[in-house]
């Protein structure tokens, strides 16, 4: 290696590049910086532009010889027909009730593992928690179709037990799609609540129940503000991964629980030049979606918090 | 050992590099010795494929595909550089791949072996177009109603598939089931009484949408794929749907207690071809592929065990056990019954029924 660089040094072009790296911090920040920028302008950003451009085509794939045309008809199309607005509603309605329910089952468990549970069993029990989320979502998916089918675990217990002879219609409801959710999302809130939970001294809560204050109180007035950062970032990953939930929704989800992300999904997958419409109702998507967690970290998050970012 | 690296040298490798970079990176399907298919899941068998392949020396790189929708939008992405050389069209959906400039017709000269395709089939009005052929036509589907032969007994009409009596165990696809809907509720699925009309046909199919939306709370599933129906159907979670004749076909030949039928108001036949693309890189292993599937009927027989299909090349049957072609083959009443998509209205009616279908998933 120290060969190589020696050997470097004869070409003027690598000594300039090597003086310039020493005397400026500009040039080194730029350095650093090109590799993570490109990757972001090339897999984020780029994709993302190819989409804002398809959106305002006329047709997409475009037929042989026929030349772009430029319209803003596919965003018009959104607001044209109800039954969009109404898949649209509904997955903000589902995201927002996803996110709270989530929240409310995972704390009790990030709230255990970071104060109650030993110091040496964290790291254990925190391994024990991601274990399945080594696995896909997929799979995960079809797990939950064979414990919630008419002849699955489920409902075998339940006849067993001789609670019911008639299965319950668990699969292919808002059921079997919210305890799939939730299960798929509630990593996503269990790291950064841990996290903010972890943070908190427990003396001050020590403190609080030597100065009297209850449990209840030493939660409302100590944990829920110290770990609002944690909670608003949990919930704000957890949201966005909701609303745009594709594959879950397709294999749990019945035809009463079409959310948005799936009526796009269907309006690619159609034979024809409708990208641009699927391209239009995904910006549509994003942006709402960017607007809403926007608002709520503007409503939650701690002024500290907002002033640093 | 000690490498003395002048600066020619390097700036000649590095020359040397770029000019081989093209050669090194250049993509698998360029290549002479491959044929790249996109088909559906048991279209090409793992025996066919392996005598194909020490036969010719040809390697067949297969791209599971699940609709046509799928294959027409990667076309549509490829802009006309396709990474492969054949896709697997429905009969009713090719009109649309020709006219978006994704196929070639067939060179009859190339093909000797048309002639082993059954003469109902080749000479088809769904294999053609402009005097030419445009595919070659391997697997006969149809479309009825399949049903839990232990729960629900003979039935003969599509009325149970709106019936309460059912709520929660009725699975249909959307896109393939609406034309059904359209002739149970007196329109003409086929669109052919609508030739000229538009408006006419968009009030039938405004009409079949809001019908079946109104009955969407019976629905336990729309499904996707021919696996997911037989899926449902072993699960217990639906008792009847509308499926296509592969998976019912399946389904019964393993044991499953469940009848396939075709209901008096009819049902719909298509069929599967295999369609080489326009430009297609590798297009003379396309037809020495095309030549060797239809050279054999037992490649025909094999296909129709790994999709529950039938196959439309000759003498493939007679290959088949008595209990397979008794899971296979419809009575001929029930043949009657069925009614042959059109090509030249299918594109137009389909385009209505796809944006129905979203509004029916989305409602």
């Amino acid at each position: 290696m120290t060969r190589l660089l020696v050997w470097l040094r004869q070409f003027g072009i690598y000594r300039g590049a090597v003086d310039l790296y020493a005397r400026s911090g500009l040039f080194r920040g730029l350095v650093i910086a090109f590799i993570p920028v490109a990757w972001i302008l090339v897999l984020t950003i780029a994709p993302y532009a190819q989409m804002v451009l398809i959106s305002f085509y006329e047709r997409y794939p475009l037929p042989p010889d026929q030349t772009v045309e430029f319209t803003f008809r596919h965003y018009g199309s959104f607001a044209e027909r109800p039954l969009y607005l109404t898949a649209f509603i509904r997955s903000f309605v589902f995201a927002s009730l996803m996110t709270a329910l989530t929240l409310i089952v995972v704390f009790p468990v990030a709230y255990f593992i970071s104060k109650v549970a030993p110091r040496g069993q964290r790291t254990r029990l925190l391994l024990l928690v991601i274990a399945p989320f080594w696995i896909s979502e997929v799979i995960r998916s079809f797990a939950w179709m064979i414990m919630l089918s008419n002849s699955g675990a489920v409902n075998s217990l339940i006849a067993w037990l001789g609670l019911s002879a008639e299965p319950f219609e668990m699969l292919y409801t808002n059921l079997s799609l919210s305890i799939g959710v939730l299960y798929l999302t509630s990593l996503y809130m269990l790291l950064p609540v841990y996290s903010a939970l972890e943070k908190i001294d427990s003396q001050l809560l020590d403190a609080a129940a030597n100065l009297g204050a209850p449990a209840w109180k030493r939660f409302t007035r100590i944990i829920l503000p110290l770990a609002r950062d944690g909670i608003v970032s949990g919930c704000t990953l957890v949201f966005l991964l909701v609303i745009g939930l594709y594959a879950m929704p397709q294999l749990l989800g019945g035809p009463g629980t079409t959310l948005f992300a799936a009526t796009i999904g269907q309006i690619f997958s159609k034979a024809g030049d409708s990208w641009p419409q699927g391209s239009a109702f995904s910006l549509i998507l994003i942006g709402a979606a960017l607007g809403y967690v926007g608002l709520f970290t503007v409503l939650f998050q701690s002024r500290r918090r907002r002033r640093a970012s | 050992m000690k490498i003395h690296l002048s600066r020619r040298a390097m700036l000649a490798g590095a020359g040397a590099s770029l000019i081989a970079a093209p050669a090194i990176i250049r993509p698998g399907h360029a290549q002479s010795k491959e044929l790249n298919v996109w088909a559906y899941s048991g279209y090409i068998t793992d025996d066919f494929r392996s005598r194909f392949e020490k036969d010719t020396g040809i390697k067949v790189n297969i791209r599971l595909v699940t609709d046509q929708g799928e294959q027409f939008n990667l076309l549509g992405a490829e802009k006309g550089k396709f990474s492969t050389d054949i896709v697997c069209c429905a009969g009713h959906r090719f009109y649309q791949f020709i006219d978006a400039g994704f196929l070639e017709p067939i060179d009859m000269k190339k093909l000797p072996n048309w002639g082993k395709i059954e003469p109902e089939y080749s000479d088809a009005v769904w294999v053609q177009r402009g005097g030419d052929r445009w595919g070659v036509p391997v697997l006969i589907a149809s479309m009825g109603l399949l049903y839990n032969s232990e729960t629900m007994k003979d039935i003969d009409s599509w009325a149970p598939m709106f019936d309460d009596a059912n709520s929660g165990r009725i699975a249909y696809q959307i896109q393939d089931f609406f034309p059904i809907a359209m002739d149970y509720l007196g329109f003409d699925g086929s669109a052919v009484a609508y030739k000229g009309s538009p408006d006419v046909a968009q009030r039938a199919v405004n009409t079949t949408r809001d019908f079946l939306i109104s009955k969407k709370p019976l629905v336990r599933r729309f499904y996707d794929s021919g696996a997911e129906v037989q899926q449902m159907m072993v699960n217990k979670d639906i008792r009847l749907a509308q499926s296509w004749s592969g998976p019912a076909s399946k389904l019964i030949l393993e044991g499953f207690p469940a009848v396939y039928t075709i209901p008096k108001e009819g049902g719909w036949a298509f069929a599967y071809g295999f369609n080489i693309v326009r430009n297609a890189a590798n297009i003379d292993n396309a037809y020495l592929f095309l030549n060797a599937l239809l050279a054999d009927p037992r490649n025909g027989a094999e296909m129709v065990r790994s999709t529950g299909y039938i196959s439309a090349i000759t003498g493939a049957s007679e290959l088949l056990t008595d209990k397979e072609r008794g899971a296979l083959m419809l009575k001929p009443e029930q043949r009657q019954r069925l009614t042959w998509v059109d090509v030249e209205t299918a594109p137009f009616i389909f385009d209505l029924i796809d944006k129905a279908a979203e509004e029916i998933r989305a409602a």
